[in-house]
């Protein structure tokens, strides 16, 4: 068994060139199946977690959440003008859209690493991430980070060209992508960042490698330093958007970013950092390394895993003695990308975060296939991607849509169930994120005053409420004592604890409580709003796992006094059954299912 | 690039299809709640197949109808409930469509003085006095008359200002330097001066939005 030459007969300029003789047909085909596919499998409306906010916040020009997102609400924004379908699925065909430019882009990362490798298996690899469940259902919901990964793919292909330091421009080019990127998700650009300086120090020493001792090569460096620190500026100027805005879409919205602090805190978000700080448990990072791996290969399945695998093992010694930019590039994101999940495995929008980690290793999975197919004399390796996409597409399942409209249905029933003139009072990321859509989107119920529990000790929440509702506004620094009339309605939720002395007051009105209502729905009642909410469908487990978590808080608000009514006993019951044919075997069911015989007993 | 032309047409047609097949199943779904008696899905349904709006489609106009002929009917026999929520989701549909074009919009005001005033003896009935019905019926008007959507032509104005000064500050470097980093200078210029006219449109319209 003998190496051949090592990897490196082809500098960067060279498979650019080539890529440019190519022409624009395959990324075109690459964009026309992507962006069919994402489009036709796109979810019809607004769904669970931050879905409906990123789309109410683009369609009114508002903040969303830290760190507050200004690219994607303009980009939203700018899909949600087109006449197809609402826009609840406008938002979702943002991201279907940003996806496809994404493998787009990506396909042209592939092609310009190996550009000899055929250009039909540089298409197999692009199209892979449409069939690995987390990172399609990045692709077919409104969320930051199809954009992001778009962004992402940019960075790269310019982090490829920038470092052979052959055409200054990409420099600042690079630098002013990175901005924008950094514009969309903070954290996942300033992953980018060690790999873009990186690659523009490989840049300048190559050019000053190519003229040693030049004079005029340091200032053609100086003079690009220069481009870079203005496309950086140009780019950041985006953050403008969150000042203008900081009151848009009045009281929906997150944060009043309007004075520089505001805007700092908004930035970093300061806001996780501390909640993540206080509820951070240990975690065992054996543990959460074993469920990244379980986590990948459930995306994956066994036998592409298998061969993604050979093809590392195989084509690791190629890989070192082609000492490949790209490849090391490719491994910082793996590591960063994975090393979060194992660092912080609670973080619920960890896919978004995986989708940049699995890019960067189906790359590395490439590289490592040319590396095999120049090294040893296995020509056809490259061709295990055709395997690997086939694979992914025989056991591809679009479950994630079933029950689509379940989110949307439980949050109007809610609202429906608040008194003409009277006040929400949410308990839920994404039920309250869902009122903000129904608000923006259609208009629903302007006369319900919507306040979320989790930030009413947050000024801004004072602010914003106070330029539609100014009464329920005046009435917030008295929380909850001020919110015990009859025109107020209670989402359940967690932290019940905080509501004091209402708690043993709260009576079940349908979904949500009310205090000292004068009498409890029933349980027949129940079952007909939720007959109403599934009509028939059996959601995907996405769903049922929100779905089975309402109802677990309904029962624990229900079984919270310590002598529950025994209408409570009866609908708590209900509760938990119904939850438990969603969710078996579910320990905080189990939980609820002790407290409830306890309570029943006394 | 008329081949990603071409692709872009594609996945436009795709677009267009997808939501036409699906507000024509909805419409036929709606059609046969209706007809079973289950008018509270036959509504829900309706709403979907108005939402699924697209230039050509026809369901999406059907529906429509249908919703307000469902609330008209049910005011006639006195059931304000099923009133309300007929007219609740057709607005809803009506402003869910909004994009460049606003289709419905033709339902907007008739819609919404229904809604008012059914609002209004939705309160008398839970209580509040009959003597405030003008009151009620213009207090929830007007409610019903806001909205959160930017308007859409400062929304124009900021997508399109955003997009050309992005492409402004591309050009600029693309086009304004060499490949050694050197000012080309009216490209430059040029480029600045247009990145920055446009940077201020859009800082105008966020502004104004």
């Amino acid at each position: 068994m003998s190496f051949g030459a090592p990897a490196r007969d082809l500098d960067p300029i060279d498979r650019d060139a080539s890529l440019h003789d190519e022409g624009w047909i395959p990324s075109a085909l690459v964009l026309a199946l992507a962006g069919g596919f994402s489009c036709w499998t796109a979810l019809p409306g607004p769904h669970w977690f931050d879905t409906p906010e990123f789309t109410a916040i683009g369609v009114a020009l508002a903040t969303s959440h830290p760190p507050g997102h200004p690219l994607h609400a303009l980009f939203v924004r700018a899909v949600t003008l087109a006449p197809f379908g609402d826009v609840g699925f406008r938002g979702n065909l943002s991201s279907a859209l940003a996806f496809s430019l994404a493998l787009l882009v990506f396909y042209r990362v592939l092609r310009a690493s190996a550009s000899q490798v055929p250009r039909a298996l540089a298409i197999c690899v692009a199209l892979v991430p449409l069939f690995l469940p987390m990172l399609w259902l990045q692709a077919i919901r409104s969320e930051v980070y199809a954009l992001q990964f778009l962004a992402s793919a940019t960075c790269a292909r310019l982090c490829q060209r920038a470092a052979s330091g052959r055409d200054l421009r990409d420099a600042p080019l690079l630098v002013l992508v990175l901005g924008v990127a950094g514009t969309c998700h903070t954290f996942i650009a300033a992953l980018w960042l060690p790999i873009a300086l990186w690659s523009l120090a490989a840049g300048a020493r190559a050019r000053l490698h190519a003229r040693p001792a030049s004079a005029s090569a340091r200032a053609e460096l100086r003079r690009a330093a220069a481009a870079c620190a203005g496309a950086g500026v140009v780019a950041l100027s985006i953050y403008a958007y969150l000042p203008l805005r900081a009151l848009g879409g009045r009281d929906v919205g997150w944060g009043v970013p309007d004075s520089a602090a505001e805007l700092w805190k908004t930035v970093t978000a300061e806001q996780w950092q501390r909640v993540a700080a206080s509820e951070r448990a240990p975690v065992s990072a054996l543990r959460s390394a074993h469920s990244a791996v379980d986590y990948m290969l459930a995306q994956l399945g066994a036998p592409a895993s298998a061969i993604l695998f050979a093809l590392f093992a195989l084509g690791l010694l190629g890989l070192i003695r082609a000492r490949s930019g790209t490849a090391l590039a490719a491994c910082a994101t793996v590591l960063l990308v994975f090393g979060a999940r194992v660092i912080d495995p609670l973080n619920p929008d960890l896919g978004g975060y995986l989708l940049h980690g699995f890019a960067a290793l189906l790359l590395l999975a490439w590289l490592a296939a040319d590396a095999i197919a120049r090294t040893w004399p296995l020509r056809g390796a490259p061709w295990a991607f055709a395997l690997v996409l086939a694979l992914c597409v025989a056991r591809f399942e679009p479950g994630a849509t079933a029950g689509a409209r379940v989110p949307e249905r439980i949050a109007r029933a809610m609202l429906a169930e608040v008194p003409i003139s009277g006040t929400l009072v949410t308990s839920e990321y994404w039920s309250t994120f869902m009122q903000w859509y129904l608000q923006v989107a259609e208009g629903l119920r302007p006369d319900v005053a919507r306040v979320f529990r989790a930030q009413v000790d947050s000024p801004w929440l004072a602010r914003r409420l106070a330029s539609a509702h100014p009464d329920v506004a005046a009435r917030l620094p008295s929380f909850p004592r001020s919110f015990a009339r009859a025109d107020v309605r209670f989402e359940p939720g967690v932290e019940q604890a905080r509501l004091g002395a209402l708690v043993p007051r709260l009576v079940a009105v349908g979904l949500t409580f009310q205090v000292d209502a004068e009498r409890w729905s029933s349980v027949a009642e129940l079952e007909r709003i939720d007959a109403r909410i599934l009509r028939g469908e059996r959601p995907a487990a996405d769903g049922r796992r929100m779905l089975a978590y309402f109802r677990a808080q309904h029962a624990a608000w229900l079984l919270a006094p310590p002598a529950p009514a025994p209408a409570a006993l009866a609908l708590a019951a209900s509760d938990l059954q119904r939850a438990e044919r969603l969710a078996p075997h579910d320990a905080l069911l189990a939980e609820l299912r002790r407290r409830l015989a306890q309570r029943g007993e006394r | 690039m008329r081949a990603l032309a071409i692709a872009a047409v594609l996945v436009i047609a795709v677009i267009w299809t997808r939501a036409a097949t699906s507000a024509r199943a909805e419409l036929e779904a709606a059609n046969t709640a209706r007809a079973a008696g289950r008018i509270d899905e036959a509504i829900e349904r309706y709403q979907y197949a108005l939402r699924g709006y697209t230039p050509f489609a026809e369901a999406p106009g059907r529906a429509g109808e249908a919703l307000d002929e469902i609330a008209r009917e049910a005011q006639a026999r006195g059931d304000r409930a099923t009133a309300i929520d007929a007219l609740q989701r057709l607005r809803g549909g009506v402003r869910a469509t909004r994009s460049l074009l606003a289709p419905f919009d033709g339902w907007a005001s008739s819609t919404h003085r229904q809604l008012a005033r059914l609002l209004a003896e939705q309160q008398i009935a839970e209580g509040a006095p009959a003597a405030q019905r003008a009151v009620l019926r213009a207090a929830r008007l007007r409610e019903l008359n806001r909205g959160h959507a930017a308007p859409l032509a400062a929304s124009l104005l900021i997508v399109i200002a955003f997009a050309a000064w992005l492409a402004g500050a591309v050009f600029t470097v693309w086009r304004g330097l060499d490949r050694d980093a050197r000012w080309v200078p009216g490209y430059a210029s040029g480029g600045a001066l247009w990145t920055a006219g446009w940077f201020a449109l859009w800082v105008l319209g966020l502004w104004q939005a």
